[in-house]
């Protein structure tokens, strides 16, 4: 099994992008039946959806910088993977209930690229997340589409992303710290990032 | 019930559960590919996993859930459910939360 094999289903993220562009026609079930493949499909939907934005935006329509994208792509199956298990409570010593880290990294991406003109680059969770105990820092970076002040998107991508946590996972949250990364900028103002 | 109708249990019973999308193989890739060849069987195994832990009987399952509510309270759902499905208060069970879906998925496959 590779580096580039995610979830162990034996497809790497090459094959996974061509599955995706051409409709996941025919269904390949190891694809179909595995977290992060799944979580790695998503994330190339709303890479997907932000495209469409930026070339909206710009008159020219610049193609998207594929080593951007590459990187991108390759911080998304890195972080999407299973990882930890984050426990939640349960008042039964027989019973274990969890969410994976991949879960809950997801979930962070899902929440901020659902903010408009947003697409998260990269995530991290400091702290013990398998301590429920421990205060977790959220740490992200964010590319945007220039056309909101970039404080109001901060503050929308940092609220959904802490109503997503609060509702679905145990961790306790102390921060959330964003860095924008990239800006893409109406041709008008200058031309993409 | 041996371990094949447990985990076929685990799997229809944690599929009864609101807020349950799909289900996702229990096992890593490599460990549920030995369990298919060692089944004897061509028919897909199911998700859930049957094992042994500390002397007592282990169900483990992995789940996408849908989002509406809490995923923390779908997997109790699903522990609870599951347990009514085995008929038995000795059995550990694992839920384990793999996936929480957003609402740019295209519409689940493999029930």
């Amino acid at each position: 099994m590779g580096d580039d094999d995610i979830g162990g289903s034996g497809y790497g993220l090459e094959e996974l992008s061509a599955y995706h562009d051409r409709g996941r026609e025919p269904a390949i079930a190891a694809i179909d039946g595995n977290a992060e493949c799944e979580a790695v499909l998503a994330s190339l939907d709303r890479f997907g959806r932000l495209s469409v934005a930026i070339v909206e935006q710009d008159a020219a329509a610049h193609p998207l910088d594929e080593h951007w994208f590459s990187g991108l792509m390759a911080n998304v199956t890195r972080e999407l993977r299973a990882g930890r298990e984050i426990p939640y409570p349960s008042s039964d010593p027989d019973v274990d209930l969890a969410i994976t880290e991949g879960a809950v990294r997801e979930l962070i991406r899902a929440a901020g690229d659902g903010v408009d003109g947003v697409l998260v680059g990269r995530t991290a969770l400091h702290g013990d997340v398998t301590d429920r105990e421990a205060d977790i820092a959220v740490e992200l970076g964010i590319s945007v589409v220039f056309r909101t002040p970039l404080p109001d998107i901060t503050r929308a991508v940092r609220g959904a992303i802490h109503t997503a946590l609060l509702a679905h996972t145990p961790l306790r949250v102390a921060s959330i710290d964003i860095t924008v990364d990239d800006i893409h900028l109406p041709a008008a103002a200058g031309g993409a990032s | 019930m041996n371990d094949l109708e447990l985990a076929a249990a685990t799997d229809a019973a944690a599929l009864q559960v609101p807020g349950v999308r799909r289900l996702f193989a229990a096992d890593p890739a490599p460990v549920r590919a030995a369990r298919q060849v060692t089944a004897g069987t061509s028919t897909a195994l199911p998700f859930s996993s049957v094992g042994d832990e500390d002397g007592a009987r282990r169900v483990a399952i992995s789940i996408e859930v849908d989002g509406a509510r809490p995923a923390a309270e779908i997997a109790a759902d699903v522990a609870a459910r599951v347990r009514d499905a085995t008929g038995s208060a000795d059995v550990r069970i694992r839920v384990r939360v793999s996936r929480v879906a957003g609402d740019v998925d295209p519409p689940p496959t493999g029930r």
